[in-house]
C-alpha cells in the first residue's frame, strides 16, 4: 500500500494538483451524490485500491490456491498455456501467460451464456442492434459459437500430434511447427480458426495487461500539466 | 402532521437542475430537488485510473450481463466496464417504437444525470438557429434571440469553464473561452489541408474541461477518462460544480430515488407539487411546492406531463393543443469515415489524454460559398487524429517477438471523420404514452415515433459527398468510408423538442421562459423545450435557458405572481 505522498511523486499529480488546496465548504455538508473535488478520493484509487465495495464494477480478485479452468480441461488448459506462450513468445509458465490464459479461460466459459443473451434479444433490441451494428455482426453474436471452435480446434491440434499425449506430447519444436501451418493460413479448418480466435483473445489480453501497455509505451491514463497535442509539426 | 411546502420543487439533478437550483438558492428560494436515481459516491462509483487488468473483464465487459441488462444502454460508447454504473438497466426502464422506427435512448438516472457522461462538447447557438425559420422559411423561429441568450451563456460559461478558440466565426459564436487544448500532429497536417481546400476552419473542440483551475476546481489532468467520474472535479458535471453552489447556501434539499410520476393539480388549474415513488420500495409519496420545474430530460419531462391526466387536463399538463411531445429532434450523424496518414507512421509514442477531437464548424448554408438547395440547414465535420494502440496488432501476420516488435515498433496514424446535421422539426416524430407498457414503478412508458425525413436523407448525401472529398484531400489510406445509413434516431443522445417553446399557446407548449403556457406555476427548463437544434450539441444552451427561467421564476416569486 502506498502512501499519498509516494503516488502524488509516483504519477507525477504532486505537479498538477502542487498549487490547489481544495475548497472551504463552510457549514454546508453536503447532500450524498454531490461532492467536491479531493485529493483523498484521487488517492484512493492509484492506491491499488481501485474502487470501495457495494459498487458495479468488477475488478479482478485476487486469487488464493492455483488456478482452476472453469471451461478448459486440465490438459487442454495446458495446451491453452502452450499457445498463448507461443503468440507471445514467452514460456508457458510466465506470469504474463498464466494472466492472459485465465482471462481467456472466463471468455470462453462466458460465451456460450453471452451468446444466448444475444439470441434472447426481444425483436425491439435485436432491430437496434441490427442499425447499430449492421445485420452481419449481430448474426455473428447469435450464430458464432466460440466453444464449439475453441472444442474442435482443441482436438484437431491433438489429432495433428501421431502419439500419445496429444498436443502437449509434441516436443516444443514440434509445437512451433504445427503453429506456423495455423497461423495467417488461408485453408479453413478447426485449426486455422482456433488459432484466429485465440491469436485474437492474446491480442486483446496482452495489450491491456501492465506489460503490454508498458511495450507499447503507452503514454496515457497519465497525469499532464498541459493538453497533450503536436509538438514537433508546427512548434 | 402537515406537509412542509417547498418554494420550487425541481425534477431531475442534471445540466439544467442543478443550474435551475443553484441560481434559485442562491437568490433566497428554497428548492427541494428529486432525482429519479441514486446518489454516486466517488470512491465506490468512479473509476478514472483504473487500468484494464484491474478488471475481471479486462474493459471489455461483463457481456451477459450488459447483453442482459443493458441491451440499449450498451450501445452508447460510453456505457462500458468502467462506466455502465451510469446508465439505466433497461429492463426497468422500457420504451416501445414502431418496428421500423428504431429510437436509441440512452439514459441516466442519479445524482448529476448524464452529466457523468456527456461528451462536454459545448457550443453556443445563433441566430442561424434561433431565428432559422425567418431564414428559410421553415418551422418556428425560438421566441428568444442570440442577443438575449449572450448573457446567459456568459454566465453559464464563465462558471463551469469552457476551454477554445476564438475564431469570430457567425455560425459558432465564440464562448467565453479557457485557453484552448491543442490539436494532434494528424490534425495540424489536416487543418492545412482543409484550411486551403474547402476555406473551412479546422479547430480544436470547444469542451467544458478546465484547461486552467476555477471557482475552486483544479484544471484537468488530461487521463481522458471523463465519463467514468472525475475526482478532481475538471470538467462540469452537476454534482461537483452546480450542486455544490446550491449547497453552500443552506436552501437545498435534495431526494435522490425519487422517480416522479406525475403532477399534482389543484382545483385552480395550478400545480400543488409532485406524485413520485420510492426507487427501491415503491412507496408512493408526495412532495408539496408552489412552482415546479421539470428538468428530467427532454423525454422524461415530457413523460411527466403527458402522464399529469386529470379532469381539467385529459391529456396531460400542457397539452391543450395536441403539440406536447410532438417536434422530437435529435442530430443525424454520418459515421466511421476515416483512414490511415502513413507520412505520420512512427516507432515512438506520443502523449495522449486530451478529452475531446476537433470540429470543422458548419459552413454549408450558413457563411462562404458552399450554398445546397437540395436540403435546408447544415452540418459540421469532427473527428480525431491520434495513434492507434493496439488495433493494427490484428491485422499484423505472424506470432511471437517478432510479431510483437512490428506491433511496438510500427505505429500507424488514424485520422477519423464524420458528419453531424440538423434534423428539422417535424410534427411527426413524436412521444406519447404507450397504452399498455409500464415501467418498473407502474408509469406509462413511453411510445417513441422518430423518423427521419427528406431533408435529412438529402443533407445525408451531400455529407458523404463532402466527407470523401474531405478524405481525398487528405489522401488518408487503408480508408474506411462512412456508413451508408445515418445513426439510429436518438443514438446521439441530443434528443430535445416535445414541448417546445413560443408565443403561441396553440402551436407550443412553453413560454419563452419556460413557462408551461396553460399552468404558470409549471416549467419546463430542458432540451424538451428547444425549437430547433442546429447541428450543434445542445447542452450549453439547456444551461443558459435554465438560468434564463431561473432568473424569471426568482423574480415572479418575489413578486407574489406564481
Amino acid at each position: 500500500m502506498q502512501t499519498r505522498r509516494q503516488w502524488l511523486l509516483q504519477v507525477g499529480g504532486g505537479t498538477v494538483l502542487a498549487g490547489w488546496t481544495g475548497v472551504d465548504l463552510g457549514a454546508a455538508e453536503l447532500p450524498p451524490g454531490v461532492y467536491e473535488p479531493s485529493r483523498d478520493h484521487l488517492g484512493h484509487a492509484l492506491a491499488g485500491n481501485p474502487v470501495s465495495p457495494g459498487g458495479d464494477t468488477e475488478l479482478v480478485q485476487i486469487r488464493t490456491g492455483t488456478f482452476q479452468p472453469a471451461f478448459f480441461q486440465p490438459n487442454q488448459y495446458r495446451v491453452l498455456r502452450q499457445l498463448t506462450g507461443i503468440i507471445l513468445g514467452e514460456s508457458a509458465d510466465a506470469a504474463i501467460v498464466r494472466e492472459i490464459a485465465e482471462w481467456i479461460d472466463l471468455t470462453v466459459f462466458d460465451a456460450a451464456a453471452v451468446r444466448a443473451a444475444a439470441r434472447a434479444f426481444s425483436p425491439p433490441h435485436r432491430t437496434l442492434a441490427i442499425h447499430f451494428y449492421a445485420a452481419e455482426s449481430v448474426r455473428k453474436l447469435e450464430e458464432f459459437d466460440v466453444q464449439k471452435v475453441v472444442r474442435e480446434g482443441l482436438a484437431w491440434l491433438d489429432a495433428q500430434a501421431p502419439g500419445q499425449g496429444g498436443f502437449n506430447g509434441l516436443s516444443t519444436q514440434q509445437q512451433l511447427g504445427l503453429v506456423h501451418r495455423i497461423a495467417d493460413s488461408k485453408t479453413d479448418d478447426p485449426g486455422t480458426r482456433f488459432f484466429a480466435y485465440l491469436k485474437e483473445r492474446v491480442i486483446d489480453g496482452f495489450y491491456t495487461s501492465r506489460a503490454g501497455l508498458d511495450e507499447l509505451g503507452y503514454r496515457g491514463n497519465a497525469f499532464y500539466a498541459s493538453p497533450p497535442g503536436c509538438e514537433h509539426l508546427y512548434g | 402532521m402537515a406537509v412542509k411546502t417547498y418554494d420550487v420543487i425541481v425534477v431531475g439533478s442534471g445540466a439544467s437542475g442543478g443550474w435551475v437550483a443553484k441560481e434559485l438558492t442562491e437568490k433566497g428560494v428554497e428548492v427541494l430537488m428529486l432525482e429519479a436515481g441514486p446518489p454516486r459516491v466517488p470512491t465506490r462509483d468512479f473509476t478514472e485510473h483504473i487500468w484494464p487488468y484491474q478488471l475481471k473483464y479486462r474493459g471489455f465487459g461483463n457481456q451477459k450481463k450488459l447483453l442482459t441488462d443493458q441491451p440499449v444502454q450498451r450501445l452508447c460508447y460510453a456505457c462500458d466496464d468502467y462506466s455502465q454504473q451510469f446508465f439505466v438497466n433497461d429492463s426497468e426502464h422500457p420504451y416501445t417504437f414502431p418496428a421500423d422506427k428504431p429510437f436509441m435512448w440512452i439514459r441516466g438516472r442519479q445524482v448529476g444525470g448524464k452529466t457523468f457522461c456527456w461528451a462536454r462538447v459545448s457550443y453556443r447557438y445563433s441566430d442561424f438557429e434561433f431565428k432559422a425559420a425567418s431564414r428559410d422559411g421553415y418551422g418556428q423561429d425560438w421566441p428568444i434571440s442570440y442577443k438575449e441568450m449572450e448573457p446567459y451563456y456568459d454566465r453559464v460559461e464563465s462558471y463551469i469553464g469552457v476551454s477554445g478558440s476564438y475564431e469570430g466565426l457567425p455560425q459558432l459564436p465564440d464562448s467565453k473561452f479557457l485557453p484552448p487544448m491543442r490539436l494532434s500532429c494528424g490534425e495540424m497536417v489536416a487543418k492545412e489541408i482543409v484550411e486551403k481546400k474547402f476555406g473551412w476552419k479546422l479547430i480544436v473542440d470547444r469542451s467544458a474541461n478546465l484547461t486552467v483551475p476555477l471557482n475552486g476546481r483544479p484544471a484537468c489532468h488530461y487521463c481522458d477518462q471523463c465519463q467514468r467520474g472525475c475526482f478532481t472535479a475538471s470538467y462540469f458535471n452537476s454534482p461537483s460544480v452546480t450542486l455544490p453552489a446550491a449547497a453552500r447556501t443552506g436552501r437545498f434539499h435534495l431526494v435522490s430515488d425519487a422517480v416522479v410520476s406525475h403532477l399534482l393539480m389543484n382545483h385552480e388549474g395550478k400545480t400543488d407539487g409532485v406524485a413520485y415513488l420510492d426507487r427501491s420500495t415503491h412507496a408512493a409519496r408526495e412532495a408539496r411546492g408552489k412552482i415546479v420545474v421539470l428538468a428530467a430530460s427532454a423525454l422524461e419531462s415530457t413523460r411527466i406531463l403527458l402522464n399529469s391526466r386529470s379532469r381539467n387536463f385529459p391529456n396531460g399538463v400542457g397539452n391543450a393543443h395536441g403539440v406536447l411531445g410532438h417536434y422530437l429532434m435529435d442530430h443525424t450523424t454520418l459515421e466511421e469515415g476515416g483512414g490511415k496518414m502513413p507520412a505520420l507512421q512512427a516507432s515512438v509514442r506520443e502523449p495522449v489524454g486530451r478529452p475531446c477531437g476537433y470540429i470543422i464548424p458548419k459552413y454549408v448554408n450558413t457563411v462562404g460559398p458552399h450554398k445546397n438547395k437540395n436540403f435546408l440547414r447544415g452540418y459540421y465535420f469532427a473527428g480525431d487524429g491520434r495513434q492507434e494502440l493496439y488495433g493494427h496488432a490484428f491485422s499484423t501476420p505472424g506470432f511471437g517477438r517478432e510479431f510483437r516488435e512490428k506491433v511496438r515498433s510500427q505505429i500507424p496514424y488514424s485520422f477519423s471523420v464524420y458528419a453531424q446535421g440538423e434534423c428539422l422539426p417535424r410534427y411527426d416524430n413524436y412521444v406519447a404514452l404507450d397504452p399498455e407498457k409500464k415501467d418498473a414503478w407502474g408509469i406509462p412508458a413511453l411510445h417513441i415515433h422518430a423518423s427521419y425525413g427528406e431533408n435529412e436523407l438529402a443533407m445525408q448525401k451531400a455529407m458523404q459527398a463532402h466527407l470523401g472529398e474531405i478524405m481525398d484531400a487528405l489522401k488518408l489510406e487503408d480508408r474506411r468510408p462512412p456508413r451508408d445509413e445515418l445513426n439510429i434516431f436518438g443514438k446521439n443522445i441530443h434528443e430535445c423538442g416535445t414541448a417546445r417553446m413560443g408565443n403561441d399557446p396553440k402551436t407550443s407548449v412553453v413560454n419563452a421562459f419556460n413557462q408551461v403556457h396553460d399552468v404558470k406555476n409549471v416549467f419546463v427548463t430542458d432540451g424538451a423545450s428547444f425549437v430547433t437544434q442546429g447541428c450543434w450539441e445542445p447542452t450549453l444552451t439547456i444551461m443558459a435557458i435554465s438560468v434564463r427561467a431561473a432568473d424569471y421564476i426568482a423574480d415572479e416569486f418575489r413578486k407574489g405572481s406564481l
